[in-house]
């Protein structure tokens, strides 16, 4: 194996390992597109890639796919001069997929050296899962069929299975019929195998004599208007299958040839072995940058679902400043009665604290809802769309360690020995931060206030202290909030995560876009 | 009594004589419009918006030809649509071909046209595409028994063209019947059970299927093929709908699909039949959208939390009898605590509408209450006193006049002058005082709290019960829209 080769194995290693650990799970379009692109590049990774990387070797796999009822099975037992696999008018039909190899090339598959994922059978077996070997003398050594499921399947295994076994083809036997060549999800897959160079060969099956002329030259035309114009086209006519269900020797004979003379040329077999995997590791490249572009953007998504948590509940602590400091917290009460004025603006604030929450709470969910990940995210989630459960009694906290940190600042601020009471002034202090710079006359629990911390601390301390206590009373509510906001954020995840993904995954993409095209020597 | 319940009896039973025959399917449609026009407003989503489009449409084809059966042929392609179009006219219209995909815009054959230039209209068929089938003046009995069909050939479902893939959705929408063209190779696909056939469980009545090119199929293994599609069909959920083996260009099973269609276009029923299962696909959406409707029954037990919460919060810490002002807060926060069982089975969406409304409501209730200084005093006390003032003030003024009259001509009865005065003067006094006192005097505890009591009812509860009444009559009229 040349440097360069071994270079891009450890890539690949690493890139597989590291796509596999990819967080796509966002409600984005092209988020969870990308993810889809992110499991079949996975896959293709270990299941092709990287064997066919170790066994340049290995015989060529030609896969046999196309539309359910085009006559694969049928066109495969031909090929093979057996009925190895099962062909039927009903259908889905569901098994095992067929490889049909020379004997002389059994090893490679025996043990599992190409298609990793597979375990080999001598049977045929209903179990997707399976592969089914079997070993004929009609199959040229060099080369092996695998006749894969019906790519437009009923059965959703039978779909996916397909397009991860095409994913593993050296080169494609794609079978359409003059029912099926303009279907939508077969030519789907031909764009695919256009887009990464594919090696494709195109039959076309089950079509009536009559019309071979007219089919197949608008089939070409759509081949080539669609990147696949280097593909061979072979038609096998509509014809009479035998006993056995194959069909006469004449209508296949010219994929036989074709197949038997490439098998014989070692160049030429290198040459479409080469293409192919030329082609899908640039396409891997490629796709490795979609999902790269997939992470930016789940990030920016989250970027944009933090920010309006954030502006929320900033919002949330100038609404409890602002109620705080409008001074209608506290009552018009007599002087003597200040410890009642006390209470009723503490409850005042709680009640503020916790609405402010709720309403918080309410447009968050307005905004995230206003997205398609976020209303995804809160989806079943019926605990966010209020505050918690136990709003009030975090609200009351709040206010009750508002309470005791005022009494500690006024403790401080007096020294040891001081004659003022430091219940007093603490709760002079707390009024006059509530009582929003109004001054009020001496006989209102007001200005009882402010006579009293003037009293304790001279004419100038008042202002600094009601300060440090307002600030004090917001961080605490930041905190609250804090936590409120954390029940959503939490669904996001941490800030950063996908952009370093989706860096680590262009770094990927970079490095094995430099060893392809600096070195001449690689496979 | 009697006499009262019979006339009634009678109405009911004249009424629903007039109505029933042609029109439960009207009443099931205005029923699920009356929903829709509640929850649009209230808890919008897919599910409301996709029943507004049915009642639209409905309402559109109601208004439209009775006479006339829209049949439309649907398929993938190659599956014989067009050569079924026509074997089933007779004609040669619609272009077959091999060379895929092929046909591109629907076309249209009417047995019968009178009446039915609106109906392609509203189909979007334009003239150009539409033949005449009655216009050839053929003798054969099937033109009778076809009387009223228009036929539409759709272009591919599964084609590689977009623009044919919206027209059938397009048209899929708007048929009375829809016969499905299938193919051996074809009959299984994924493209046809998941996206068309499966989600349209409700609408079996409106579906014909069709396996089509039986001829190609070898003769023994027919009789499996159509039993294997027919399995396809019953795991789908489709088991009522008929399946026929057909070959359009042999001309075997082409009678069986005529004689279905004439019997569905006869009874001049299959617009309707489509019509009900759109309402019922619709209802049963906006149903489970809507989930379970809060309990009017609930709102009494509601309210009486409320008040003595409000009452609770409202309670002077200082012991005082005086209640304190309910702060926009706490009336919020305790609209929300005391509406959260009422609200507890319905969904997220619908808890969060009522909710909403009742928080808004005590908003403004608060705002209304701290807007008025204080509650006006009876005008009463505030007018006696002015006057009796007035009174008293005159007569302790007339009082001293006599009294100094008295004083200077000397005469005995100065005595009677003084009290004159002095009555004047304590009158005047006394209903100054009692003038000041309603100004002080407080009102009684139990006052206030029905005041308030009486103010959450006509605010909040009421507020808030016309939101449960609105969900309750939604779901009723759901249930109404729902068939038999």
């Amino acid at each position: 194996m040349s440097e360069t080769n071994e270079h891009l194995l450890t890539t690949f290693v690493r890139l597989h390992e590291a796509l596999l650990g990819v967080d796509l799970a966002l409600e984005v379009p092209e988020v969870s597109a990308a993810a889809t692109v992110r499991d079949e590049v996975a896959v293709q990774l270990a299941d092709y890639v990287m064997p066919r990387i170790l066994a340049a070797d290995a015989p060529l796999l030609a896969v046999v796919g196309g539309s359910t009822g085009a006559g694969k099975s049928t066109l495969v037992n031909s090929i093979v001069g057996a009925a190895v696999t099962e062909a039927g008018v009903l259908r889905p039909t569901t098994r095992s997929p067929v490889l049909v190899h020379n004997p002389a090339d059994a090893d490679w598959f025996v043990h599992s050296r190409i298609l990793p994922d597979f375990r080999g059978t001598e049977r045929a077996s209903a179990d997707p899962g399976l592969l089914q070997l079997v070993a004929s003398d009609n199959v040229p050594q060099g080369i092996a069929i695998l006749d894969a499921p019906d790519v437009d399947s009923l059965e959703e295994r039978n779909r996916t299975l397909a397009a991860q076994l095409l994913d593993a083809a050296d080169m494609w036997l794609f079978v359409t019929s003059a029912a099926r060549y303009a279907d939508q999800v077969p030519w789907g897959y031909l764009r695919r195998a256009a887009d990464r160079k594919a090696a494709v060969a195109i039959i076309l099956d089950r079509t009536p004599a009559a019309a071979v002329g007219e089919v197949a030259a608008h089939l070409s035309r759509m081949l080539v208007a669609r990147g696949l114009k280097d593909s061979p086209l072979f038609t096998v006519p509509e014809g009479e299958i035998d006993a056995d269900g194959l069909l006469p020797q004449e209508a296949i004979e010219q994929i036989q040839v074709w197949l038997e003379q490439l098998a014989a040329n070692d160049g030429a077999k290198t040459a479409v072995v080469r293409q192919t995997l030329a082609g899908t590791v640039r396409s891997v490249a490629e796709r490795t940058y979609t999902v790269a572009d997939a992470c930016q953007r789940a990030e920016e998504v989250c970027d944009g679902l933090r920010t309006s948590l954030v502006e929320t509940y900033a919002g949330a602590i100038d609404a409890v400043d602002r109620a705080a400091s409008s001074g209608r917290l506290v009552a018009d009460l007599p002087a003597s009665d200040w410890s009642s004025a006390l209470a009723r603006a503490e409850q005042g604030l709680v009640a503020v604290i916790a609405d402010d929450g709720e309403r918080a709470a309410a447009a968050a969910v307005v905004r995230w809802n206003a997205t398609d990940a976020g209303r995804a995210l809160l989806a079943d989630r019926p605990a966010l769309r209020s505050a918690s459960a136990d709003m009030s009694a975090r609200a009351a906290r709040v206010v009750s360690l508002w309470h005791l940190s005022v009494r500690q600042l006024i403790a401080t601020q007096l020294g040891a020995g001081a004659a003022a009471d430091v219940e007093e002034c603490g709760a002079a202090l707390q009024i006059l931060t509530l009582s929003g710079g109004r001054d009020g006359d001496s006989r209102t629990a007001t200005g009882w206030a402010r006579a009293v911390l003037t009293h304790a601390f001279g004419s100038d301390v008042p202002e600094r202290l009601v300060s440090r206590s307002r600030n004090e009373l917001l961080r605490q509510t930041e905190d609250v909030f804090t936590d409120e906001a954390q029940r959503f954020e939490a669904l996001v995840g941490p800030s950063g995560a996908h952009r370093a993904d989706a860096e680590a995954l262009r770094e990927f993409a970079r490095h094995i876009d430099d060893l392809r095209l600096r070195n001449e020597d690689w496979l | 009594m009697t006499g009262d319940a019979a006339v009634t009896g009678g109405d009911e039973l004249l009424a629903r004589r007039t109505l029933a025959p042609t029109s439960d399917l009207d009443a099931r449609l205005a029923h699920l419009s009356a929903a829709v026009q509640a929850l649009e407003s209230r808890t919008p989503g897919a599910a409301v918006d996709e029943a507004a489009e049915v009642v639209s449409r409905a309402s559109a084809r109601l208004r439209l030809s009775a006479d006339h059966t829209v049949v439309a042929l649907a398929g993938a392609t190659g599956s014989g649509k067009s050569s079924t179009f026509n074997a089933l006219t007779g004609l040669d219209v619609a272009a077959v071909g091999v060379r895929r995909p092929t046909t591109s815009w629907a076309m249209a054959c009417l047995w019968g046209s009178s009446g039915a230039a609106d109906l392609l209209e509203w189909l979007g068929i334009p003239q150009r595409h539409q033949v005449l089938r009655d216009s050839l003046l053929d003798t054969q009995g099937e033109t009778q028994q076809l009387q009223g069909m228009v036929l539409l050939d759709l272009p591919d479902h599964d084609s590689t063209e977009v623009a044919h893939r919206l027209e059938v959705d397009r048209l899929v929408h708007l048929a009375d019947v829809i016969v499905w063209v299938m193919d051996p190779q074809k009959y299984a696909d994924a493209a046809i059970h998941d996206r068309l056939l499966r989600p349209n469980v409700q609408h079996a009545g409106v579906m014909v299927a069709v396996v089509n090119h039986m001829d190609e199929v070898p003769e023994e293994g027919r009789e499996r093929l159509y039993q294997d599609a027919r399995r396809l069909l019953d795991e789908d959920g489709l088991s009522s709908v008929p399946l026929i083996a057909t070959s359009a260009r042999v001309g075997t099973g082409i009678d069986e699909l005529r004689a279905v269609l004439a019997a569905r276009i006869a009874d001049k029923a299959a617009s309707r039949t489509r019509i009900a299962a759109d309402v019922e696909t619709a209802t049963q959406r906006l149903t489970a959208e809507l989930g379970p409707v809060p309990s009017a029954a609930l709102l009494p037990a509601s309210r009486d939390r409320l008040v003595a919460a409000i009452a609770e919060a409202r309670r002077n810490p200082s012991g005082s009898t005086q209640p304190i002002p309910l702060t926009p807060e706490t009336g919020r926060n305790l609209v929300r605590a005391e509406l959260r069982d009422l609200t507890a089975t319905a969904t997220p969406a619908v808890a969060d509408t009522i909710i909403k409304r009742g928080v808004d409501e005590v908003d403004d209730l608060i705002t209304a209450l701290e807007a008025k200084p204080a509650p006006p005093a009876a005008a009463e006390p505030t007018s006696r006193p002015t006057w009796l003032t007035l009174l008293f003030v005159v007569l302790s003024i007339a009082g001293a006049a006599w009294l100094a009259v008295a004083v200077i001509q000397d005469v005995p009865n100065a005595i009677a002058a003084g009290v004159v005065c002095g009555v004047g003067l304590v009158g005047a006094l006394i209903t100054l005082r009692s003038r000041r006192r309603p100004r002080s005097s407080r009102p009684a505890r139990g006052d206030l709290e029905n005041a308030s009591t009486a103010a959450v009812e006509t605010t909040v509860i009421a507020a808030v019960r016309g939101e449960v009444e609105a969900y309750t009559r939604a779901a009723s009229d759901l249930a109404a829209a729902r068939g038999r």
